[in-house]
């Protein structure tokens, strides 16, 4: 089957970077820290993106499978949501090949044009941070 | 007997034509037709085989996406599909537009790829006599020759009739 089951909801971590609103899997992230963490990347240094200037900014400790925790800096609004499943589409084929965005995996758009771009949390940092 | 009855091998639409009288160069039906549709970008006229373009779009939002190459202006959601859209100005080297509401979205099919393209407007739907069309001219510029399939006349313009297969696959490989 191509479409998910009705109901079915993803959970995500959503918060912004370069004007954008991202999202993470709610399972790839153990929590979120309010202070600054001394191993943390940018997420906009890791997109490519601008930092939007005088942005709150939080850090999500990163369950990337390994041993080490691993902070993700990222922009406010940050929060939990539950993402219908039939609402997240694959990416068309021409973005696919040409995005310089690692680790877009997918995306939410709605009818009015707003759009939510999931990132896969495993593909972010190619090697894994140490 | 009428000299329709002489004629073995005569389809109805020919049986009709002559019937009206038609006025004008007798056109063989059987001669195969080519479906185009017609746009305009930067003032010069531009052509799609029709079975490549599956539909005209007006006033989607556009979600710009960051990272994505000049000329990929972002996507829309196509009753829930996410289609990606072109600008066909900057794909094909033509200076930017200011937005323009007679602006059209084709939504193109090829080499396995759907997008969107955006034109500066639709002209026309419309079959031509496969004879009518020319093969391409020698002046066409280089970054545009491996996309051009022919040229054809029509309304008093020089259509230049492009390749959708060949624009899609070479944009998803960079190589234009």
């Amino acid at each position: 089957m191509n479409a998910p089951d009705d109901g079915a909801r993803l959970a995500v971590v959503r918060f912004c970077a370069g004007g954008h609103e991202f999202a993470l899997e709610a399972r790839c992230v153990r929590a979120m820290r309010l202070n600054a963490e001394p191993r943390s990347c940018r997420i906009e240094d890791v997109l490519g993106l601008p930092a939007q200037p005088g942005a709150a900014r939080r850090w999500l400790l990163l369950d990337l499978g390994g041993d080490a925790d691993f902070c993700l800096d990222v922009a406010e609004p940050v929060a939990l949501a539950q993402l219908p499943a039939e609402d997240v589409r694959l990416l068309p084929p021409l973005v696919v090949a040409r995005t310089t965005l690692p680790a877009l995996a997918a995306m939410v758009l709605d009818d009015a044009g707003h759009g939510v771009l999931l990132l896969d949390a495993r593909r972010l940092f190619s090697p894994p941070p140490r | 007997m009428d000299e329709t009855a002489n004629r073995d091998d005569m389809t109805l639409d020919q049986v009709l034509a002559i019937r009206r009288g038609a006025a004008g160069p007798v056109v063989n039906v059987d001669e195969p037709l080519v479906k185009l549709v017609v746009f305009v970008l930067n003032g010069e006229w531009f052509a799609f085989h029709g079975e490549r373009v599956k539909e005209v779009l007006s006033d989607f939002p556009v979600y710009f996406l960051p990272g994505c190459p000049p000329g990929l202006e972002g996507v829309i959601n196509v009753r829930g599909d996410i289609e990606s859209v072109l600008s066909l100005r900057t794909v094909l080297r033509y200076p930017a537009a200011d937005a323009d509401s007679a602006s059209r979205i084709l939504l193109g099919q090829g080499a396995e790829i759907r997008s969107g393209l955006r034109v500066d407007s639709v002209e026309e739907v419309m079959d031509v006599p496969q004879s009518l069309i020319q093969a391409p001219p020698h002046t066409i510029p280089d970054h545009l020759r491996s996309l051009v399939l022919g040229i054809v006349a029509f309304q008093g313009h020089m259509v230049t009739i492009l390749d959708m297969d060949r624009l899609l696959a070479d944009y998803r490989v960079g190589a234009l």
